[in-house]
C-alpha cells in the first residue's frame, strides 16, 4: 500500500482504539480525511485484509435507523498500521524538534 | 434556449434545489448512491450513516458524499457496465462460433451428434437444418402429400433425437441411416 498523508492520518485514528469498532464517517472526522478519500481507502484496506467489516446488529439499535457498517482492525492490520502510526509519530517529533531549533 | 437557461439559473430554482437538499437529505442521498453498482455495500452503508447523524449535520454529510460518489461510485459503475458488456459480447461470439462452425457433411454431423447428445439445442437445430431436406425427399418419394410428409418428418426427428440419447454414440453414417430407415418405415405405413 502506498504511504500517503491521509493513510498515515487514518492509521493514527484507527490505532487510537485498536480493538474497537470504527464507523466510516466518524473515522473520517477523527482522521480529518474527506469521505471521498476515506471510503475508497477503506475498500483498499479491506482488500489488503488489514481491516474486516460487518454490519451492526439490528437488535441493539434503539433509534429508528438502518444498521451501520463497521470496520475492525485485523491482527495483520494492527501490525502494519501500528508500525505506520509509530513511524509517523516519531517523524513528527523529530521535525518538531528541528523546527524549534531552526526557529 | 436562453429562456430555458434563465429558468434553470433563476433564484427560484436555486431555492428549490436548496430546499430539497436541506429538507430531504435522505431523498438526495438515496438518488445519488444509485450511481454505485447494484450490489455495492456502499449504497446501504452511506444511507445508514446518514440516519445515525443529527438532523442538522445531514445536509453537510450529503454534500460531502457527492464527492465520494463521483470519485468512487462513478468509476465502479463504469467498470461494472463495461464488464457486463464484455461478457455479453463474449457470449455472442461463442454463439456465433459454434464448434461445428466451418465444417460440412459428415464431419459437421459427427460434431453436432456429440453436442446434441449432451443437450445442445443449437446442435440439434443445425442437424435438423442440414438433414431435413433428405428426410423430406425420402418421404415425398413414397407419394405422400405435403401434410403427410411434414408429419412424417417431425415424427422421424422426434424418434431419432430420442434414440440419440441412448447408450452409444452413433457415427454420422449410422445416424443418417436411422433417419432414412425410419422415414421409409413411417412413409410406408402411411401409404397403406
Amino acid at each position: 500500500m502506498r504511504r500517503t498523508d491521509s493513510l498515515v492520518q487514518v492509521a493514527c485514528a484507527l490505532m487510537q482504539d485498536p480493538d474497537g469498532t470504527h464507523w466510516g464517517y466518524s473515522l473520517s472526522k477523527q482522521a480529518e480525511v474527506r469521505s471521498g478519500v476515506l471510503y475508497p481507502m477503506l475498500t483498499r484496506l479491506l482488500d489488503a485484509k488489514w481491516l474486516t467489516d460487518g454490519w451492526e446488529d439490528p437488535t441493539t439499535i434503539r433509534e429508528k435507523r438502518p444498521p451501520r457498517r463497521y470496520y475492525k482492525l485485523t491482527d495483520e492490520g494492527k501490525i502494519q498500521l501500528g508500525a505506520l502510526a509509530r513511524s509517523a509519530a516519531k517523524e513528527a517529533r523529530s521535525t518538531g524538534r528541528l523546527g524549534w531549533a531552526n526557529g | 434556449m436562453a429562456e430555458l437557461l434563465g429558468a434553470i439559473a433563476s433564484w427560484q430554482t436555486l431555492l428549490l434545489v436548496l430546499a430539497v437538499f436541506g429538507f430531504a437529505p435522505g431523498f438526495t442521498l438515496r438518488s445519488i448512491v444509485r450511481i454505485y453498482p447494484k450490489d455495492d455495500p456502499r449504497r446501504t452503508e452511506l444511507l445508514a450513516e446518514l440516519y445515525s447523524l443529527k438532523r442538522l449535520e445531514r445536509p453537510l454529510f450529503v454534500a460531502e458524499q457527492l464527492e465520494t460518489v463521483l470519485f468512487e461510485g462513478l468509476p465502479k459503475r463504469i467498470g461494472s457496465t463495461r464488464r457486463a458488456v464484455d461478457k455479453k459480447q463474449r457470449r455472442k461470439e461463442t454463439e456465433g462460433q459454434a464448434s461445428w462452425h466451418g465444417l460440412t457433411g459428415h464431419e459437421m454431423h459427427t460434431v453436432c451428434i456429440k453436442e446434441a447428445r449432451s443437450g445442445n439445442r443449437e446442435a440439434m437445430d443445425a442437424l435438423v437444418g442440414d438433414l431435413t431436406s433428405l428426410v423430406w425427399h425420402v418421404a415425398r418419394s413414397y407419394n405422400l402429400d405435403r401434410n403427410a410428409a411434414e408429419e412424417v418428418t417431425q415424427d422421424v426427428w422426434l424418434e431419432c433425437f430420442g434414440r440419440l440419447s441412448g447408450r452409444s454414440e452413433p457415427s454420422a453414417t449410422e445416424f443418417t441411416a436411422w433417419l432414412v430407415t425410419d422415414t421409409r418405415r413411417r412413409a410406408q405405413r402411411r401409404q397403406l
